[in-house]
């Protein structure tokens, strides 16, 4: 049993740092997530869509942020604004495509219709009730803030919430080597791919903070067939790389290449100047070395980039994920998957990026399939009245904690291996700060 | 005058009852192949041609529909990377999703064929039952699949397949598996 007191508790403490441990029921108990939504989720910076996916004015995309539907607008002036997909009526869902294009926005049920900028512009109703519902002064419920970093469009519901850039802080430097790498910058391969699993929205993002020892057991036998990899080299190349506790709760590790390998191994030779071009030195050595670069923003935006071939005739071509982990319930999670590529590749080179990432990390990744699996099982572990009164162990960081990488030549504490759980760890410790009310 | 689905009809001759037959006959014993799991012997039934995609649909407005991006793909597969999975898929430890295997049924129907210069054209729509170690509770997923055979020495091959999955957002955890 652990130490950690549940009753009528639902802000914790639920991770104690010190042991290296936390409670199972954050990943199973409805009350907890409950609170989660308000503590972490109303006051966080949340991923909303990537610009190229909305590009000219009228054009729009719906997403769930939770069970929230959220429609996504480029209004007349260029600007991105966020609203809560919902009429002010009667509350029904106003917009129920998945992308489109529009001046306004029509509800279904009685009509009232709504301009690209939220604003109410006309009922039908006669003019002394419209005056009476304030039609001239209603507007669809709006997202305090909306912002961009790198193409990558965050919204808030919290208006005190610091600004985007001062949220992502440190982060944006490892950002910039998934998605500012260029001049041009990326564009999405598509529209996002979706899938439900049952188990809790962390595991995920805990899982891409980044949990290396995984990578070894649950995908060593894919690496194997896809790269010729023999599984003790992924290993030692796990248990030799760091992990990064970059600071504001997000977190990442890198996979590096083996010495011998030449730099910029798995990367377009057509893009490699542009990222000369674009990137400091610091971020170039990363991205010339990283083999696999994993990392969560807090709370629930992941990211994972690797080079894989599926096909002894071709050599590894790199893909760019980018995911959020929407929290449908307590153990209920549904990913929103898109693949990004930079908008100067070739043609030919985007379709190859482009089938790569589906066959590894997305709905019929080859990679996800195991790891979903892994999780669907934790839940099973913990959700039970015993078993969720239960640890879970991040004992690794006590061997760690002490021994930080000197002189790391980038941002953030970086620990010697991705075994450390350090990175992972960390999502964590800040949850539980944000949870408590300490920081958001 | 004769009623006709003209959306999505595969386009050539009719087939003659014999040759629907072997159609039929083809279609059946390929799903079994997915259902019980024999994925060396599915893979023997593509030609090393295979162009493999599983689609996802999407929502749009019926006016004006906006699209960007690929298509949205669950699968882009050749014969090299469908080799991949099924060797991840049959080799013992490969993959935890299928270690315990998923309990898993395909069932195929409304199928039409149609004879033309490429090969035989079938459309058919799929539905399969999975359960799972990590979910009792049976998932479905639905498609509607448009293929290309051919005839071979060895008897029908399947040269192409795109699949247009039902859901939007898939209520599975994985696609461990082949539509
Ligand atoms: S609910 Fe939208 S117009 Fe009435
Ligand atoms: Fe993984």
């Amino acid at each position: 049993m652990n130490s950690f007191n549940r009753q009528g508790n639902s802000v914790g403490p639920w991770v104690d740092v010190e042991a290296g441990t936390a409670s199972r029921a954050i990943f199973t108990d409805e009350e907890i997530w409950r609170v989660e939504q308000e503590k972490v989720f109303a006051k966080s910076w949340l991923f909303l869509a990537h610009e190229t996916e909305i590009p000219e004015p009228g054009d729009h995309v719906t997403r769930q942020l939770g069970n929230d539907p959220v429609l996504v607008v480029r209004g007349e002036d260029g600007r991105i604004r966020a609203f809560h997909n919902s009429c002010v009526h009667r509350g029904v869902k106003l917009c129920r495509t998945d992308a489109g294009h529009s001046k306004n926005f029509t509800c279904p049920y009685h009509g009232w219709i709504y301009g690209l900028d939220g604003k109410l512009q006309a009922t039908a109703y006669p003019p002394e009730v419209a005056e009476k519902i304030g039609e001239s002064k209603s507007s669809l419920i709006e997202m305090a803030q909306v912002d961009s970093y790198a193409g990558l469009v965050f919204g808030t519901w919290d208006e005190t919430a610091p600004a985007l850039d001062d949220y992502l802080g440190d982060s944006r430097f490892y950002i910039d080597l998934f998605a500012n790498r260029t001049q041009g910058g990326m564009e999405v391969l598509g529209p996002p791919q979706r899938w439900v699993f049952k188990a809790n929205w962390k595991l995920g993002a805990l899982n891409f903070a980044a949990d290396g020892p995984h990578a070894a057991s649950v995908h060593g036998p894919i690496t194997y067939l896809t790269l010729q990899v023999p599984p003790e080299l992924i290993l030692q190349q796990l248990i030799n790389s760091p992990a990064v506790v970059i600071g504001k709760g997000h977190n990442c590790i890198f996979l590096e290449y083996p010495d011998e390998a030449p730099d910029y191994a798995g990367f377009s030779p057509d893009l490699v100047p542009l990222y000369q071009q674009k990137l400091n030195a610091a971020q170039q050595r990363f991205l010339a070395r990283g083999l696999t670069k994993v990392m969560t923003n807090f709370p629930n935006t992941s990211w994972v980039e690797s080079s894989v071939t599926f096909d002894d005739k071709t050599p590894p071509i790199p893909f760019c994920n980018l995911r959020t982990w929407q929290p449908l319930s307590a153990q209920s999670t549904e990913v929103w998957n898109w693949l990004l590529v930079e908008k100067e590749a070739a043609e030919e080179f985007k379709q190859k990026s482009y089938e790569i990432g589906i066959r590894t990390f997305a709905a019929g990744g080859t990679f996800d399939q195991d790891d979903a699996e892994a999780w669907a099982a934790i839940n099973l572990g913990c959700r039970g009245s015993i078993g969720s009164q239960y640890e879970v162990d991040f004992r690794a960081t006590k061997h760690y904690r002490d021994q930080p990488i000197e002189n790391f030549p980038g941002p953030g504490v970086a620990y010697p291996s991705t075994f450390s759980e350090m990175s992972e760890f960390a999502l964590l410790a800040h949850w539980q700060k944000v949870m408590s009310g300490g920081e958001s | 005058m004769k009623p006709t689905v003209t959306q999505l009809m595969p386009s050539g001759e009719p087939l003659s009852d014999a040759d629907f037959r072997a159609v039929y006959d083809f279609l059946n014993l390929e799903s079994d192949c997915l259902g019980l799991g024999e994925y060396e012997t599915w893979y023997g039934l593509l030609t090393s041609q295979i162009c493999y995609k599983v689609l996802a649909p999407a929502f749009l407005d019926a006016t004006r529909p906006r699209r960007y991006g690929r298509e949205n793909a669950y699968f882009d597969d050749d014969y090299a990377s469908l080799g991949i999975r099924v060797k991840q898929l049959t080799t013992p430890g490969f993959t935890i999703a299928e270690n315990p295997a998923t309990i898993s049924r395909h069932f195929v129907t409304n199928i039409r064929a149609a004879k033309n210069y490429d090969g035989i054209e079938v459309v058919s729509n799929v539905l399969v039952v999975r359960v799972r170690s990590t979910e009792p509770e049976p998932g479905v997923v639905s498609a509607r699949r448009f293929d290309r055979l051919v005839e071979t020495p060895e008897g029908l091959r399947i040269e192409s397949r795109l699949a247009q999955l039902d859901q939007v957002s898939l209520q599975q955890l994985n696609l461990s598996f082949f539509i």
